[in-house]
Formats: structure tokens, C-alpha cells, sequence
């Protein structure tokens, strides 16, 4: 039992350093060679689990090979575009200019109702509300709406709309983000100026945002907002 | 670049672990069969001794040989080894002499697993 349970810690540090090695993305997200080698490692790693007669070195190996593959093809898919072609595929117009590309839709296999819900959830409902739409490499709907129908910016109304920038997360469950103070080119010294003035310190807090207005959100721990 | 990098070191690492599993396998093989031969080539009466220093042998030999060989093999290897020993002490030389040879015939299929062909790479 003992060996199983080492496998196992052991098994877990390196795929979650293989999958860390190959760069972030999400499932839905991934290349093909992305998805097809996420689904390689998790089957290599369960074999010395389930097995505990397999040496471990021969499934550390064989993850590890594949971490390298996806390294390696990716920077060759980086640096050309046809091997990226070939790779990963290309996205495809579904729709140009308002209308429907029927052909486009039989190459990639795509039915009506598979258009309609991915349409649907992007937020629009009606088809004449699209100038263009293509289907991305990774699956994903990728839409255009027309610019009459598509929602009016402060820009277009001529009114000036202020920017406070991106919420940072500065304090989470206690702790100082020092990365996030960075960004926002803040100092662990402003932070306690702002804390002071709401009369609360870091360890209180389980979560604070702040922007470059210096607007804050705090959530005390253990207590409502 | 940084990832390029994590390739180039996972490489190594992988290549080299192969390479030195390869070179401790085949080694190890090379002994035993030595040892194995020789015990063949003796009479029942002077295996004793052989075969108990192969048991010893085999025992230190299995903990590295688990890194890289199916445990199972080496589970045999070892129960045969065992075999030998016990054959000695109640004289019965088919049972010893019929050991050695499955012994030989492990350990040299776990070298030719290791080998380079057509056959073990399909």
C-alpha cells in the first residue's frame, strides 16, 4: 500500500510539473496536439498506479517525452506558419457579411444547430445581427456583429467615460499580493496608508481589490461584506 | 526561450536516464548469464557454493535492476535463484540445472527488451 501511495505523490509532482511545463490553457481552449497530449500524460501516469509492477521510470520517461514533443512542436509551429497550418488547422469564416457560408460549414462539420447555440452563446439570437463569425482552431465561435446592432460605446456618444483600470487582487486571505502592488506601482507602504484609513490590517482582510483610482473592495474574514 | 530551455534540460535528463538504464541493464545481464554459465558448467556437487553467492548476488542486484525492469521478471529471477539454492541442499540437480536455464532465459529476454530492433520498437 505504502508503494502505491508514494507512486501516487510521486506520479501527481511530475504531471503537475509536465502540465505546468506546457503552458497555460484550458481544455476548451488547447491545440489539438495540446488536447491529445493532456489526454497521453493522465493515461501514461495512471499505468504505474494501477500496476505497481511497472517501474515508475518507464511512465516518468514517457510523460516527459511528451512534455518535450509539445515543447518542441510548438516552437516549430511558432516560427512556421504552414507547419501551424498543418498543426493546428485554421479558423474558418462561417458567416461573411451577413451571410451564411453553407460550404465553409460542411467542411468543418458544423450543423445549423451547432452554429445556433454557439451563437447563442456568445450572447446573440439573431442571425441578422452578424456581420461576421468564424470557427477558431480550438472549437470557439469567434463573432462580429453588425455596427448597427451592435452595443454603443461612450465613444460613439461622445461622452467621456473614466478609466480606473483593472481591480488588482492586493490582499487575499491575509496576505499581500506584492506582484499586484507592483502593477498597480503601489508600495506595501501605500497599502498600509490605505488600510490605516480604513482602520483594519492585512491579516483581518480576506479580500481586497484596488485600482489605479485607488478604489477598493474589502471583505473581512469570517464576517459579511 | 525559457521553455526552450526546460526542453533542452528535459532532454538530457531523459536521454541520459535511457542511456545509463540500458548500460545498467545489459551489464547486469552479462553477470548473470556469466554467473549462470559457470554454475551450468560445474558438476551437481560443486554448485553450492555458486549458487548461494548467485542468490546474494541477484538480491543486491534487484533493487537497481526495479528501477527500469518490470518487477515481475525480477520477482522470478529471484524465486528461481531461491529454487537453485534449496535444489542444492536437497540434491536435486534437475531442479537446480532447470533453474539456471529459465534464469538465462529471463534475464536474456529482458536484455533483448532493452535492444534496439524492429521487433521490440513495433
Amino acid at each position: 500500500m505504502l508503494k502505491v501511495i508514494v507512486r501516487t505523490i510521486l506520479m501527481y509532482i511530475f504531471v503537475s510539473i509536465s502540465v505546468r511545463l506546457m503552458g497555460k490553457r484550458q481544455i476548451g481552449d488547447m491545440q489539438p496536439t495540446e488536447l491529445v497530449v493532456t489526454l497521453l500524460i493522465s493515461e501514461i501516469a495512471a499505468i504505474p498506479l494501477q500496476d505497481i509492477s511497472q517501474p515508475i521510470s518507464i511512465g516518468l520517461v514517457a510523460i516527459f517525452m511528451l512534455v518535450l514533443l509539445e515543447i518542441l512542436a510548438s516552437v516549430i509551429i511558432l516560427k512556421n506558419l504552414r507547419l501551424r497550418r498543418i498543426f493546428s488547422g485554421k479558423s474558418v469564416a462561417i458567416i461573411k457579411n451577413g451571410v451564411i457560408d453553407q460550404k465553409a460549414m460542411k467542411s468543418v462539420r458544423l450543423t445549423v444547430f451547432d452554429l445556433v447555440e454557439m451563437l447563442r452563446m456568445q450572447g446573440v439570437f439573431e442571425l441578422d445581427d452578424i456581420e461576421s463569425a468564424f470557427l477558431e482552431v480550438n472549437g470557439n465561435l469567434s463573432v462580429r456583429q453588425k455596427p448597427k446592432k451592435a452595443p454603443v460605446t461612450p465613444e460613439q456618444l461622445e461622452i467621456d467615460a473614466p478609466d480606473n483600470g483593472i481591480p488588482m487582487t492586493v490582499i487575499s486571505d491575509g496576505t499581500v499580493v506584492d506582484s499586484s502592488l507592483k502593477f498597480l506601482n503601489l508600495t506595501r507602504d501605500d497599502l498600509n496608508i490605505i488600510l490605516k484609513k480604513e482602520n483594519k490590517t492585512a491579516r483581518e482582510i480576506f479580500l481586497m481589490t484596488l485600482n489605479k483610482s485607488g478604489q477598493s473592495i474589502i471583505i473581512e474574514r469570517d464576517q459579511k461584506q | 526561450m525559457k521553455r526552450l530551455i526546460a526542453a533542452a534540460v528535459i532532454a538530457v535528463l531523459v536521454f541520459t536516464v535511457s542511456y545509463v538504464g540500458m548500460i545498467i541493464i545489459n551489464s547486469t545481464a552479462k553477470e548473470v548469464e556469466e554467473k549462470i554459465e559457470e554454475i551450468q558448467k560445474l558438476s551437481f556437487e560443486d554448485t553450492g557454493k555458486k549458487a548461494e553467492d548467485f542468490f546474494y548476488f541477484w538480491e543486491k542486484k534487484r533493487e537497481l535492476m526495479a528501477v527500469f525492469v518490470n518487477h515481475e521478471k525480477i520477482d522470478e529471477i529471484g524465486n528461481l535463484a531461491a529454487r537453485m539454492v534449496s535444489a542444492e541442499r536437497s540434491k536435486n540437480s534437475t531442479d537446480l540445472f532447470e533453474s539456471a536455464n529459465e534464469i538465462l532465459f529471463i534475464i536474456r529476454g529482458i536484455a533483448e527488451d532493452e535492444s534496439f530492433s524492429l521487433y521490440t520498437l513495433l
